[in-house]
């Protein structure tokens, strides 16, 4: 027997028939583009974001709702219409579940707790497992297409639809007042253009469902694209989704569908398309003039900071060469003093000047171990103000460094035996150990690698070894002295940086000797490293050079 | 007395059981919804055609 049908043409492409008005394709179409286009710029912006993901399902939800709607205007086989009635019953509450999820996701960046989802479950199950009877929809009307609801969709759904509105507003009342302003405000314009939707929403279906006049439920999905703007608006004005730009243009595009659709519609509709189209470029021209505005104003702010911060970046630049300059100076100005100090005191020490009583003597090698000490510190002072100026000089040439290492030995060997300790140079060579470097800055720096050494051992040994691995030269000074934690290996480099322990056998320095050395060596392209078991167990600092081939 | 962790795993272990159970719900009934009226076509029909015709 042939299937009885409803009295106009079939649907082709499953939504265009003549049966459908135009005010149910401008009404639904407006609606899925501004949900699916804001929830999928949301989405595709933060994927991983619990709330844009529940946007996108709430758009999405919304959106299969809206489609189901155009068919049954569009079918005239009443079980297409009795299949698709009975899925708009259970995705209409489903879609109002979504959004307590969405609302209270945005307030808390977590979904509900249990007894939240509990409850959420055991509302829908009524409308799920009745789905296929009869209490949802009783019967289908040839005449119109339209199924007769049972009590399940004609009470039940409606109930469940304005029953999680009020849990939204209640979750709403109940956490805006905790909120920080902004966070308050981009809430309150969430809060509104939801339950402004879904208000309109359930309204228009509950008033169809009692007069049985389906086409005033249309005008309820305009809430949608209110809600969409809303959205839109917060993106633009409290980057609430972090997607400003977007914002704006969600804006203009709904705009111009709104300007475009006036194109297609009919007399009778065209004085509802103009008065929504005007009310929307209203409040968007509004929105998009505020906005950019504000944006405005932000800028020419920062461009006014840009220049302050200009001024404010060349002055410190002029102290900071004013620093050096005062610093440079100020430490030429000590060293000519101290020369002519450390000079008396030696002809002092000489007997250039007679004959000195043992008092005397001791005296006077104190002024000269101390002058020859501020001597040492006022060049390190000088190094760090050329190294951070950039006015340190380096004289390359080629020399054995391994050598030069071999006679530094010698030389400071005198003060290793005064304090009771073994100094000796060990080497392994493989070649010549010939490399290209300042001659003197380097001698400098393994001066301060063994006299550290030596001040920082008490008892024992310090041995210098020099090898080479082909293509470095290494000079290890490797003691038995005090040792070194990890934590101040770590920071032993920096400027006034001192060994934790170096107090604990009365070392007096500035802190300032290894970092001067180390900014020596990267400058000619090597590097110094440290090394050490822990406190106690002696250190090793290793002077890295590339050999010349 | 379970832990924190322990606690937030069952949390979570709850709260997906539900969730699944949902979908597993809503699919079983969307396809007896499909089948009765799809397939079996079992539904009343108002053959009011002619009454509107005549209206």
């Amino acid at each position: 027997m042939e299937p009885l049908l409803c009295p106009w043409e079939p649907a082709t492409f499953f939504f265009i028939s003549s049966n459908v008005p135009l005010l149910i394709n401008y009404s639904h179409f407006v609606a899925i583009f501004s949900a699916m286009t804001i929830s999928l710029l949301v989405f595709f912006r933060d994927p991983r974001n619990l709330l844009s993901q529940f946007f996108l399902l709430f758009s999405s939800l919304f959106s299969v709702w809206a489609l189901l709607n155009i068919h049954l205007w569009a079918t005239n086989d009443p079980a297409s219409v009795m299949f698709a009635w009975s899925l708009q019953v259970l995705i209409e509450p489903l879609t109002y579940a979504i959004a307590f999820y969405l609302f209270y996701i945005f307030l808390h960046q977590q979904v509900p707790r249990f007894r939240y989802q509990l409850f959420t479950v055991v509302t829908l199950l009524p409308l799920i497992i009745l789905l296929p009877t009869e209490l949802n929809l009783e019967a289908v009307q040839l005449s119109t297409c339209e199924s007769i609801e049972g009590p399940l969709a004609i009470y039940y759904s409606y109930f469940v639809n304005l029953l999680f509105t009020l849990m939204i507003v209640a979750v709403g009342v109940r956490n805006l007042p905790n909120l920080e302003k902004q966070k308050r405000l981009t809430a309150i314009y969430f809060l509104v253009g939801l339950v402004t939707f879904l208000l309109s929403f359930t309204s228009g279906n509950i008033i169809s469902s009692f007069t049985d006049d389906w086409t005033v439920s249309q005008y309820g999905l305009f809430g949608m694209p209110v809600f969409a703007s809303l959205i839109a608006y917060s993106m633009v004005k409290f980057n609430a989704f972090k997607i400003q730009i977007a914002g704006a243009q969600i804006l203009v595009g709904v705009l111009w569908i709104l300007v475009c659709s006036l194109l297609f519609v009919d007399e009778e509709l065209f004085t509802i398309v103009v008065i929504a189209t005007l009310i929307f470029t209203t409040v968007a021209g509004y929105l998009l003039t505020t906005s950019v505005r504000q944006e405005f104003r932000q800028r020419l702010e920062i461009e006014q900071l840009a220049i302050k911060l200009e001024k404010a970046n060349q002055r410190l630049k002029i102290l900071d060469q004013l620093k050096s300059e005062f610093v440079s100076i100020a430490s030429h100005q000590l060293r000519s003093p101290l020369t002519s100090v450390r000079g008396y005191a030696s002809m002092l020490l000489e007997g250039s000047y007679g004959k000195l009583n043992d008092k005397t003597k001791d005296a006077v090698e104190r002024i000269a171990e101390s002058s020859r000490m501020m001597a040492l510190s006022v060049e390190d002072y000088l190094n760090v103000s050329r190294i951070q100026a950039g006015n340190m000089k380096y004289e390359y040439a080629d020399f054995n460094l391994a050598d030069t290492a071999s006679h530094i030995v010698d030389d400071v060997r005198r003060d290793a035996i005064k304090r009771g300790l073994i100094l000796s140079f060990k080497s392994e060579m493989k070649k010549t150990g010939i490399v290209h470097a300042d001659k003197g800055k380097t001698m400098q720096i393994l001066h301060n690698l063994i006299n550290n050494s030596i001040k920082y051992t008490p008892k024992g040994s310090v041995t210098v070894f020099a090898h080479d691995s082909g293509k470095q030269i290494m000079i290890d000074i490797i003691d038995t002295g005090i040792g070194m934690s990890e934590e101040t290996m770590s920071s032993i480099f920096g400027k006034f940086e001192r060994a934790r322990n170096a107090n604990v056998i009365n070392v007096t320095g500035t802190g300032l000797g290894l970092y001067v050395a180390q900014k020596m060596a990267e400058e000619m392209g090597g590097s110094i490293k440290a090394f050490s078991d822990g406190e106690g167990k002696g250190s090793t600092f290793r002077l890295t050079l590339p050999l010349y081939l | 007395m379970p832990t924190l962790i322990e606690f937030t795993k069952i949390y979570q272990k709850r709260s997906s059981i539900l969730f699944w159970c949902l979908v597993g719900l809503i699919i079983l009934s969307v396809s007896a919804t499909y089948y009765k009226t799809l397939v079996l076509r079992d539904f009343v029909v108002i053959d009011d055609l002619e009454e509107t015709l005549e209206e």
